[in-house]
């Protein structure tokens, strides 16, 4: 993997493109990765689109039904179930930008859930001290996959199962409530934009940016694609790693805190949802298992679709029992959609 | 440390072996009782574990991102389904028949999601256990099915203090076993999963290869559903704690998450380490959340002791 080292890349060399595309997915390739990336200004990946038309068109459904949903709390109403799905598929994204796979995702949730409404209610020190632990804890998974070379899918399914076990020490049946300000913040109505749209547009804004113009995103993307990019950049993949997996832990800190605003509960049982969803809302958004695409926008989009089939779902006269099938379905045909356009434009 | 990685790599299943063995003389010592009291349970749910792990494997072998994500809906609908035909027609083998059913067709559902409309298998699956999540409320909202006496005594029977399920687990396992090393389409399954390229140039058919995997792993849910539920009664969502649990049996086993390399027999180990650890727990009245951290944590553990290829950065 060692190659002579051109002279540096700057950042601006690659802010054309939304991702690093072409090439062999991972392995080395750096010089005629760098000639791709430069090129030029690229077209917009079309996958995205289709998340974002997913997300519209389900709300339309939505609002063709239950005309009420089309107003300020309206949306507030509808979308405020999202937000935490929302940080889970970020978190997803960025590992699957990484050619990792996290089945631990809903654990994760979880567990900060139950730590925020047991702990940091009472003590809000602690409650931030065991977050940070719990970040840290993150990173370790990163360092397992970077230096032993145990693939990113097991160490998440094992770390799953201890985050779901502490949250069950912690909290054995559902008990505890959000802290005051937390409770306040999800409930916060900001003038002329709902908070759960807000959200979700400042996490697009600020994680698309990031990830697209950032030298830690480009690095991010270049672990997933073109690790030996990675390096030509100045980088050190195994450090990008494991400081990518500790901003996943963010990303789960901040959807645990939203949920718990959310529930205004501490519970164990009911988050393992998030793990899946969160993967089918990066497919949805266009990102892709062999790593190096991580486009927020869609992500978010995706994330945001998922949770209004269960909306739509709900206000549809389709039987209870049906609905977890239809669910399925729609996820079908939304990646469908996906590939059609895809293919469509290669 | 060099015998350590050889044997890790010649008998990747040596680590779950010992681990059992170990586990099996502390619970023994602990509870100061005969460990054949102790392990029947252990190989009873055991062998359930194992049956749809082995389906597992052979989706996973398969490679290139293949994993089946549908076995707990397959298991709870194979359940609900089997119970009920053998109930209704009092013939288990019509039951054994449905449950079998369920899972083709399951895996039927799998591979045209997959192959026609082109979804990354993960997702894929996924779609399926939501859809056959959804079957098994519409089946569950008005039945009254309760297990045959015949297949309950079968599997809650015992031979010479070994569970008869345990035995079912060994057959599907030799069938298993047979079927990916001796046969043309388990090496066609093993050179698929090490390279789907050159399988094909081999003259090898990759979708046929794993499709059959597919199909292996909806028959052993859809029987191992059937299994479980003669022994709790058919209930929503009893396939659920399988999920993770039969993905972690095949890795721990031995077989190779990315694919290519697979080892019936570590398997079978895996599933009675990964419950005789429940064993041990239980013994220690361990409560449920410090079981899952161990569980998490030898999970972990045993994998870095088994350490794949080195990555190159």
């Amino acid at each position: 993997m060692s190659q002579v080292q051109p002279e540096r890349r700057s950042v601006s060399d690659v802010q054309s493109g939304g991702h690093l595309d072409g090439g062999p997915a991972g392995r080395g390739g750096a010089i005629g990765a760098g000639a791709r990336v430069t090129g030029g200004v690229r077209a917009l990946d079309p996958a995205p689109l289709v998340a974002v038309a997913a997300a519209i068109g389900l709300f339309i459904w939505l609002v063709i039904i239950e005309p009420s949903a089309l107003s300020y709390s309206g949306v507030s109403l509808v979308l405020i179930g999202s937000v935490p799905l929302v940080f889970a598929a970020v978190g997803q994204m960025i590992v699957i930008a990484l050619g990792d796979i996290d089945l631990g995702t809903g654990y994760a949730i979880g567990l900060v859930n139950v730590v925020v409404a047991l702990i940091m209610t009472h003590n809000e020190l602690v409650g931030w001290v065991l977050l940070a632990a719990f970040v840290v804890g993150y990173g370790m998974i990163g360092l397992l996959v970077a230096w032993r070379g145990i693939p990113a899918i097991i160490v998440t399914l094992g770390a799953g199962f201890v985050w779901l076990g502490i949250s069950l020490i912690v909290a054995p049946t559902p008990a505890g409530s959000a802290p005051a300000w937390l409770g306040g913040l999800m409930a916060l109505n900001p003038p002329g934009i709902p908070m759960p749209l807000g959200a979700a547009l400042l996490v697009m804004v600020v994680g698309g940016t990031l990830v697209t113009f950032s030298r830690p995103g480009l690095l991010l993307r270049a672990v997933g694609s073109h690790r030996g990019a990675v390096r030509d950049f100045g980088g050190h993949p195994r450090r990008v790693r494991v400081l990518a997996y500790m901003v996943v832990g963010v990303c789960m800190v901040a959807g645990g805190l939203s949920l718990t605003g959310i529930t205004d509960t501490g519970s164990s049982s009911g988050v393992s949802q998030y793990t899946l969803l969160a993967i089918a809302a990066v497919i949805l958004g266009g990102g892709q298992f062999s790593g190096g695409k991580a486009p927020v926008v869609g992500v978010v989009c995706g994330a945001i679709a998922l949770s209004l089939v269960a909306s739509v779902m709900s206000v549809v006269s389709i039987p209870s029992s049906l609905q977890t099938g239809v669910e399925g379905v729609i996820l079908v045909a939304a990646v469908l959609g996906q590939r059609l356009v895809v293919l469509r434009r290669p | 440390m060099s015998f350590v990685r050889r044997t890790s790599e010649s008998y990747p299943w040596v680590f779950a072996l010992v681990g059992t063995v170990a586990i099996i003389s502390i619970t023994t010592a602990v509870s100061g009782r005969s460990p054949v009291a102790n392990l029947d349970a252990a190989f009873q749910s055991g062998a359930i574990l194992a049956i749809v792990a082995i389906g597992q494997m052979f989706v996973i072998t398969a490679g290139s991102g293949n994993i089946d994500l549908s076995i707990p809906g397959v298991m709870t609908l194979g359940g609900f389904v089997g119970i009920g035909a053998a109930s209704s027609s009092h013939d288990v083998a019509l039951g054994v028949g449905a449950a079998l059913c369920v899972g083709v067709v399951a895996a039927a559902v799998n591979i045209c999601i997959i192959m026609v409309v082109g979804v990354p298998p993960i997702v894929a699956t996924l779609a399926t256990n939501l859809i056959a999540d959804s079957a098994v409320l519409v089946l569950a909202a008005n039945f009254n099915g309760s297990p045959p006496a015949a297949l309950q005594g079968f599997v809650d029977g015992s031979v010479g203090g070994i569970p008869a399920v345990a035995f079912v687990a060994v057959a599907i396992a030799a069938v298993g076993a047979v079927g990916l090393h001796r046969t043309r389409f388990g090496r066609g399954l093993s050179a698929t999963g090490q390279s789907p390229g050159a399988a094909s140039r081999a003259g090898i058919s990759v979708r046929r290869t794993t499709m059959a995997a597919y199909i292996v792993s909806g028959l052993c849910a859809g029987l191992a559903g059937l299994l479980l539920s003669a022994v709790t009664g058919a209930s929503i969502g009893i396939g659920d704690p399988y999920l993770l649990i039969s993905v972690a049996a095949v890795v721990v086993g031995g077989s190779s998450i990315r694919g290519g390399r697979s080892n019936v027999g570590g398997v079978l180990i895996a599933a009675v380490f990964l419950n005789v650890i429940l064993t041990l727990f239980y013994t220690l009245r361990l409560t449920v959340g410090y079981q899952d951290v161990l569980e998490g944590v030898i999970i972990i553990v045993v994998l870095a002791g088994l350490v794949p290829e080195k990555v190159s950065s």
